[in-house]
Order: structure tokens, then sequence, then C-alpha cells
């Protein structure tokens, strides 16, 4: 019975108009949070899944000793993953004219388990319709070479090459392969076989370096149990590798997608519970009156409660639905549209994301609806008859509580992410809070400077002034969206631009190492011919640390440190590399390095220094081929590891003069002059080549998905960010057509109306606008420096973005709300607004 | 039977003590009707909320139906109006989002009553309004809102009606429309009438009239059932 007169009243309410807002807002709140789950989850289930690319699998265990058999048989029989193994050595191959050093990857049935092994029957292959994916491995008896390979080995497809005692057929040539990976694959060309024809080829004795790798992949749930269980059996010779651990730059790239991503959440979050709290205080305004008569004819309060409590129920659900419908499909409709743009398809989202649709529906409802109406059972039903009398509304406070609390839910329910969380939340808190007084103060001064002005804006003005609180409060509302909407696009601009930068097209993707230095001018040639320009050759020397201020250091150091085991490479240049960055200490001038009396200068990365315990001023003996090389420590400085260049200890010019370093050289060969390779490698056979040109391409092809995704999720933001703006302004609608229609049958011009009405949006913007610049300027810097871990700097183009964006928007949306005060007669207006 | 002794209200002011209802008592049987009277301020509708059950007395009693008010909080005091009272308003108090037919059925639904609809048609048709049943108020005169508001008080059959200057906001020629309806339907379910007006034609047609003066029992008073 209650629940069909809850029905009832829900529908009349709907058919009046007066919970299309709430309704509105609630479902926006839901399409908004279900379009950027669902998308950003299918975004990065895909980024994961091409991540898993890199590796091959989800997880890898790495071991320099085969893996245990029965681990293979208690996996498979424990958990639900799917498995597969490679062994990778380096070994000479043999064709008939000539031989080669070759890293030699056999593969198992079923490699790879994610990603795909791109081959061709053309080396160097450059033309998609040239390049199919391989459906499987090599069979027994068959080998896929690598394109460099072949004219290495002065072979072709068709021909047999022999690896160790083992004749193979070289059937195919390996274009791209999954978990490329780092280390001794990079430095050789790569020929694959199958693991069966491993043992016949009797190259693997006792002793040989080789790499066993046993790939996992499955649901990430069973990948996480399992790899517990590996934790316990795993050696020393053993580690488990995921993304993080074995590609440390894609892993920052994802890393700062999915944290904008998420920020781009949040923002939607907040913006849909505004939305929702305006529209639920005015509904309860409206409400007032009904609930007052309701108690009149002898409903209690704890009916007026179950009825009020079920029409929001009935609301939320139908909101929620539609809601998730229209969610979906924005993001169908997105990524449908960009579906070729995508360089890997978007798999399909997990319930999961509509489920974080739904329970942010109910959240807000609970949290941002509910405070607003929670007074109206506790309405007096005497103020039926005494109209005056004040509406104990739930304190402000409390309120305030309620929504406090909603934000912090609904952040950690989208961040999961306690920090995250709290760092978004306080500094978002303190923005509003500062925001509100200056809002407040710019509103007294606006009432100063209006009392000398024209009638228009006297009128503008006092409009203003008439209410300071709910001014101040739209002021807010205003402000918050429009600085939201400034930060995310200028988080996201300085994003992808600092990707870029760190990515540029012609980044170098090949580094030649080991250069003697007679071999500068030939390679330097060499790469000239073919059209590289200008190569810059840097030194290095391979050196070791061995004391620190005339003291070897401890064994538990050594153990400790890396840097005190094994060999390093230093170098010496006399400007600062362009990404490092002095923190401690000066780098050196010229009169620093001529100085003949003082110790020779090094400059140390700061962590290494950390750990090493280093002070400025400090003497460090290297030892460089039985030689000891004594420096003082001039400076620390940061390094950019997501560069392929970077050093821990770098000398100041003249130290190493005395001693013959070999070179290196990063130069970016595009696919077709990979051939220079070769040409460089045939005539310099100890120069050894880091090839970092297919990973560098995935990594591209990652961040311009995470770009677009970020891009896409930024309109669904400001797509509610308006939708905000236009309930705010409906909220506070109907005094203000109350007010113009008085004017107008006091006489007053239309003109006159219009224009007031234009500069009190525009002035309300102007606020707005000044607030929001300031607002998102101090969280850029903020997210700038402790999110995103990049130099903060201010952003000027956003002080006449912000004001332009608050004056003209909201004017003209004021003006274009408010139309019907001018367009309709004033007496029509007036006893509508009465009624 | 409305039975009300040594009523008083106080309230507190910035000022100090303000009171309203001075030492006010009264009694009316079943079916009868009383005018309260008196000038702005006089504590008429406080009286007439106190009476109604709308609002609490800072000393004295009130009995309605048998049952005492003041004894009760006030989720009884709304359980013995959904039993015994209706309302009229100046105001008239119609909800804007609802057509004249649901303002009826409002009061009829949230007591459970199943013939809400047909009740209200048939109220509705009695007010003269058969033809504007699914009228929206501010598609109304302020008569015909008015009566829309009478059809909703006599709909739920209450025991006692309370109008509180039922013709206030009506012209002169429309307030007597609305008195004569309110005595037709008041006569014809034998309610007990208790309004205030200002109106000395509508306060004559009453048995009883009760004058207010600053809070007090004006003397002598007029045509006083029992005054004490």
């Amino acid at each position: 019975m209650v629940r069909m007169l809850a029905f009832r009243l829900l529908w009349r309410n709907w058919r009046s108009g007066e919970v299309k807002i709430l309704a509105g807002a609630l479902m926006l709140a839901v399409a908004v949070v279900t379009a950027i789950s669902v998308f950003t989850n299918r975004l990065e289930a895909a980024l994961i899944e091409e991540s898993a690319a890199f590796l091959g699998a989800n997880r890898i265990v790495d071991s320099s000793q085969p893996i245990p058999e029965d681990w293979q048989q208690s996996a498979a029989a424990q958990f639900d993953v799917r498995q597969a193994s490679t062994v990778e050595f380096l070994s000479m191959v043999f064709s008939d004219e000539t031989t080669n050093m070759a890293s030699v990857k056999a593969v198992s049935d079923g490699y790879p388990l994610l990603g795909r092994i791109e081959v061709s029957q053309r080396p160097f292959a450059v033309d998609p319709e040239d390049i199919a994916v391989a459906d499987g491995v090599p069979a027994p008896g068959e080998v896929w070479l690598d394109s460099r390979l072949l004219p290495l080995l002065e072979a072709q497809l068709g021909d047999t090459v022999q690896v160790g005692d083992k004749e193979l057929l070289a059937t195919r040539v390996i274009i791209n392969e999954p978990d490329r990976g780092g280390g001794m694959s990079m430095v050789s060309p790569r020929l694959m076989m199958n693991e069966v024809d491993l043992p016949a080829t009797n190259v693997i004795q006792p002793g040989s370096r080789v790499s066993y790798r046993w790939l996992l992949a499955g649901d990430p749930g069973e990948i996480d149990r399992m790899v517990t269980w590996l934790e316990g059996q795993i050696s020393d010779h053993q580690r488990v590798l995921n993304l993080e651990s074995s590609q440390e730059q894609l892993a920052n790239a994802l890393d700062r997608g999915t944290r904008f991503l998420l920020l781009a959440g949040i923002v939607g979050v907040l913006l849909a519970g505004v939305a929702i709290a305006i529209a639920a205080q005015h509904f309860a305004n409206r409400h007032i009156d009904q609930v007052a008569l309701m108690k009149s004819l002898g409903a209690s309060a704890r009916r007026v409660r179950t009825l009020y409590l079920l029409q929001l129920l009935i609301l939320a659900a139908f909101a929620s639905v539609a809601g998730l419908l229209i969610g979906e499909i924005i993001q169908r409709l997105v990524s449908t549209t960009l579906s070729s743009l995508f360089p890997v398809a978007l798999g399909n989202a997990s319930i999961d994301a509509y489920g974080v649709g739904v329970l942010t529906g109910f959240v807000c409802l609970v949290f941002f609806a509910l405070p607003p109406l929670w007074h109206l059972p506790t309405i007096p039903p005497l103020k039926i008859l005494r109209r005056e009398m004040p509406v104990r509304h739930l304190e402000a406070w409390a309120q305030g509580g309620f929504g406090v609390g909603a934000v912090l839910l609904l952040i950690f329910i989208y961040s999961a992410n306690i920090w995250i969380t709290l760092s978004v939340f306080f500094s978002l808190g303190a923005i509003i809070s500062v925001a509100a007084i200056l809002a407040w103060w710019m509103l007294r001064v606006g009432r100063q400077l209006g009392m000398h002005a024209g009638s228009v804006w006297r009128l503008a003005l006092a409009s203003l002034q008439r209410s300071p609180a709910q001014s101040t409060m739209q002021i807010l509302v205003f402000a918050t969206a429009i600085m939201l909407l400034l930060a995310l696009t200028t988080i996201r601009t300085s994003l992808i631009d600092d990707w870029k930068l760190q990515l540029p097209a012609d980044a170098p993707n090949h580094i030649f190492m080991n250069i003697a230095p007679h071999e500068r001018e030939s390679i330097g040639q060499l790469l000239a011919d073919n059209d590289m320009g200008e190569v810059n050759f840097s030194p290095m020397l391979r050196a070791r640390l061995t004391q620190i201020n005339g003291e070897v250091p401890s064994e538990e150091a050594r153990e400790r440190n890396g840097s005190l085991r094994r060999e390093l490479n230093v170098t010496w240049f006399e400007a600062l590399p362009e990404d490092n960055e002095i923190v401690a200490g000066d780098w050196w001038d010229e009169a620093r390095i001529n100085d003949e009396q003082a110790l020779g200068a090094v400059s140390v990365e700061v962590l290494v220094a950390r750990r090493l315990g280093l002070e400025l001023g400090d003497r460090l003996t290297f030892s460089l081929g039985g030689l000891a090389v004594d420096v003082v420590v001039e400076n620390f400085r940061t390094v950019n590891r997501d560069s392929f260049e970077w050093y821990f200890f770098i000398m100041a010019p003249g130290v190493l003069e005395d001693y013959s370093p070999v070179y290196r050289s990063d130069v970016f060969l595009p696919p077709e002059r990979k051939n220079v390779v070769n040409d460089v490698l045939l005539k310099h056979p100890t120069v050894m080549v880091f090839e970092f040109d297919k990973i560098l391409q995935q990594i591209r092809s990652i961040v311009d998905q995470v770009s677009r995704g970020v891009e896409l999720v930024l309109w669904l933001v400001i797509a509610g960010g308006g939708l905000v703006l236009l309930a705010a302004v409906n909220a506070s609608m109907e005094s203000r057509l109350q007010e113009a229609g008085l004017l107008r049958a006091l006489g007053s011009r239309r003109g006159l109306i219009i224009g007031s009405v234009w500069i009190e949006f525009s002035v309300l913007g102007l606020m707005a606008g000044l607030l929001a610049v300031f607002g998102s300027e101090v969280l850029l810097l903020s997210v700038q420096r402790w999110v995103l871990e990049v130099p903060m700097q201010p952003h000027f183009h956003l002080w006449v973005m912000g004001i332009l964006l608050g004056t003209l928007v909201i004017g003209a949306l004021g003006v274009f709300s408010c139309r019907r005060v001018v367009t309709v007669a004033p007496g029509v207006v007036l006893r509508e607004v009465d009624g | 039977m409305i039975e009300a002794t040594n009523l008083s209200k106080v309230v507190q002011t910035s000022e100090g003590k303000l009171v309203i209802l001075d030492d006010v008592s009264l009694r009316l049987a079943d079916g009868e009707s009383l005018a309260i009277i008196g000038a702005s301020g006089s504590g008429k509708s406080t009286l007439l909320g106190i009476l109604a059950g709308l609002d609490v007395p800072s000393s004295g009693r009130v009995k309605l139906n048998g049952r005492e008010l003041t004894e009760m909080n006030e989720e009884g005091r709304a359980a013995v109006r959904a039993d015994n009272v209706g309302f009229v308003f100046q105001s008239f108090q119609l909800l804007p989002g609802l057509s004249a037919l649901e303002n009826v059925m409002m009061p009829l639904e949230l007591h459970g009553r199943r013939d809400a609809r047909e009740k209200s048609e048939y109220f509705l048709s009695r007010v003269g309004l058969a033809e504007r049943m699914h009228h929206y108020p501010k598609q109304l005169s302020g008569g015909e809102q008015q009566r829309v508001a009478i059809a909703r008080a006599f709909a739920s059959e209450p025991k006692v009606l309370f109008a509180d200057e039922p013709t206030g906001n009506l012209d002169s020629t429309t307030g007597l429309k609305v008195i004569d309806l309110v005595f037709e339907l008041n006569k014809e379910q034998g309610t007990t009438l208790v309004l205030v007006t200002h109106e000395d034609r509508l306060a004559k047609r009453c048995q009883y009239q009760l004058e207010l003066e600053a809070g007090r029992v004006a003397t002598p008073a007029t045509k006083v059932a029992v005054l004490t």
C-alpha cells in the first residue's frame, strides 16, 4: 500500500517536474561514472593485455637452472593457468657459408601465452601485407630467424643452419616477437627453434650461461595465488618477473595513465555529487509545504519518512538503470567511433566496472540527496498555519559531514588507494574553504561597488547580494566545475606533452657500444652514408669502485650495494647532460677542469650516493684495468631513468684521459635503414648493438592509446560539468523568475532585465572564474609535484581562459535559462511561481 | 466534542516572554460550530492550531473527541488528526504539481483508502468542479482553488473541520459562495466546525463566537455556548 502510494507520489512529482532535476543529476552521476569506469576498465584491460605482450605472459619465472618439472605438474594440478617455457642462450650458428653469434630461443608449444609473433617470408619487411601473425611456434626441425641474421649468415629461407650438432631448416623471418626482453637478446640477432630439438643440439653443457623462462598466464586472481605459492618454492637462482620488474619505463607510463584516468573519474564523481546535492536541496525546499500539509492531515513523521525514502529508492533504481544504459551507450559510442584508432581491440569490461556506477548512484543518493531531505519528516504540522515558521534543516555541519564522507568514500571506492583518496580530498577541501572565504569577500566588494553604479548594475549586484550564502554557494559550484575543467585539460595536455617529450618519434632506438677509438671515424662515416647525419660518440670506461675515503668497503656494504660489487660504466662530460639535475654541489666549470692541483672531480647519482652514504668532498678510488684513480665527489645529481643513457658516475674531463676508453653512440634508425646494423657489425665485429626499436615502438603505441583514452574521459567529464552548471542555474531559477516578473509588472524594460541578468551571471561567472583560476593553479601545482612527479610550472594561459570561460559561458547560460522571464507575460510568470 | 481548559501559550523572544494565549477555556459539542474572531495578532490562529493538535500549549489541556491531545506526542496527535480532523486554509494549500483530483485524493491515499478516486470525484462534483478535476491549481481561479480545498477537507469525512480564514483570499461574492458550501457540507456530515475569521457575516453563521483580544477571551462574549 505504502509502496503504491510512494510510486504514485513519485510519478506525480516526476510529472510536475520536481524530481526531474534530481533524477537527471543522479542519472548523470551513474552515467558519467559508468562510462568512465567501464571505459577505463576496458582500456586498462587492453593496456594490461598489450603490456603483457611485452612479457609474452602475465608472469615469468626466470631461472639460471632448468625449471623443476614437478613445479609445472603441481602448478597444472593446483591452478587454472596456462604455461609455456623458453630456453635462451647465445650460440654460434653455422650456415654453409659462414658462422655468426645468435641469441637462440627454444620455445615450447603454446609460446607466447600473450602477444604474438609476427613473421614474414621477407627479411626487413615493413609492409603490413608482407607480415603475418605466426600460428604457433617453429615446427620441430625448423628455425625462424631475425631479419638481420640471414645476411649475416649469407643464408636464405629454405637453407639449413646448424645449431650445435643439429641441422635445422630456416623457414621464416621473425619481424616481431613478444618478450624481446633485455640483456643478450638485444645484442645478438634472434634464432627461434622448437624446444624438442634442443637436446639434439648438445649446446647446453654444465656451466653454460642459459636463461630458463617459465611463462604463466591466466586470471589475475589465479595468477596472484600461484605467485604466492611460487614464492615459497623459488631459490636464489630464480625470480618472478612482472611488468614492473621487467619494464620499468613502460610500467611508469601505464601508472601515470591510470592515475590520470583515476583523477578524471574522481572529478566526474564530485561533479555528480554537487549536482545531486543542489537538486536535492531544491527538491526539499519545494516539498516543505507538501510535508506540512501531509502532517496536518495526520501523516506521522515515520510515514512521511517512509514515503520519501521509498520515493528516493525507486527514483535511484530507475536513475541507476537509465544511467547504466546511458553510460554504456556513451562508452560504446566512444570506443566504437575510435576503434580504428586503437592499436589493440578493447576487451569486455568486468561486471565490477558497472557495479562502481550503481554503487556511486546509491552512495550519492544516501550522502548527497538524503541530508537535504532529512528534515522533511520533522517539519512541524503547524507550519501549514504559520508560513513564517522557520524550518529546522539538518545542521549545516552535519550536511557538510555527509558530503565530506561521501566524497571520501567515493574517491576511495574509485581509487582503492587511501593515499590518493586523502591527498585529493584534503587538497580539494583546502581549496574550497579558501575559495568560500574569497567568494564571500568578493561579493561584499561587489556590493560596495554596485552602490555607485547605474541602475542595471545596481539591480544585478543587489540580486547577487540578496542571499549572500546562496550566491557564495553558486560561485563555489561554478568555480569548482571550471577549476576542475581547467585542471583536467591542463593535466592532460602536460601529461601527453611530457610523454611525447620523453619519447620523441626520433628518439635513439639503437645503441652501438664497445666502439674502439680508431673505429669512430669509420662507423661515423657508415652512419653518415646512410643519412644519419652527424653522430655523437660518448666515451665509456669500465671501472670498479674500490675505496671510499681510502677505506675498502666492508663485505656487508658490498653485499648491500651492487655498485660496489660489479664493474660500472663511467664516462666524462664537460656539460651536465640535459635531463640530469644537480641537487647538491656544483657542476664543474672550466677553471675546475683545468685545476691541476686538485683531485679530479666526479658527479654521483643522488640515490646511489645515498645508498653508499657519500657526502660532498668524499674521495673515491676507482680501479680501471688494475690502475687506481682518485677522484673527489663534487656534486650529486638526478638522472632520467626513462632514457637509455644515464650514468651513476660522471667524471670531469681530463681525469680519464690516460686511459683508453671505448665509445658508445645512440642512433635513431628507421626500419628501412635497419640493415646499417649489419654493415657496422660486419665491418667491426667487436662492436655490440642494443636494439630498442621494437620496444620503443610498443611503448609509443601504448602511450598513444592512453592519450586517446585520457582525451575521451576528459570529454565525458566536461559534459558532466556542463550539466552541473545547468542544474545549479535551474535550482535558483524560480526566485529569479519571480523577481523579474515583478520588475516587468512594475514597468521595467526588457533590456533592463536582460541586461541585469547578463551582468549578474557574468559577475557571478567572473568571480567563479577568478576563484577557479586560483584553485586550479594550486591543484595543478600539487598534482605536478606529488602525483605526476614532474617539475612545477605556472599556467598563465589558464588565467585568461578561466576568467573568459566563467564570464562568458555563465553569463550566456544565465541569459539562456532566464529567457522566459522576458518572453512570457509577467502575469503568467508571477502566477505560475505563486501557484 | 472539543474541550479546552486554561490554555496558555507563551513564547520566548529576544525581548523577553511573549504571551500569545492567556487562560482560554471552551467546550464545543459534536456538530456545533464556533467562530474565533479578533484583531490580527490576537492569538486566533494559535488557538486554532492548538485545538487541532498542530501545536501544543505552554499550559492547559485539550481534549478532542475524548482524547487528551496535550498528553500525547506528535505521533499520537498525528494519529488523532488522521482519524478526526480536516482543514481549510486561507491560502488554499493546494500542491501545485497535482491536479485538482489528485489534491483531493492525497489525504485519502495517505490513510490508505481504496475508494480515494471515487470519493474525490464525488466531492469535486459536489463543489461544482466536475469538469475541472484534471486542472492544475495554477489553471484555477482563487474561488475554485478554495473549493478544491473544501472538497479535500470533506472527502475524508472528518469529525471536526478547522478552517483558518477560509475566505481571506477571496472577493466578497466568491467568499459568500464558499461559506455557503462549507456550511452546507458541514450540515450534511454533522461535522463540528471551528473557524477563524475576520468576517462578520461568516462569524454570524456559526452557532458560537469567541472573541480574542491580546490572547485573552474578550468580554462580554457574544452568543457564547459554553464559556468560562
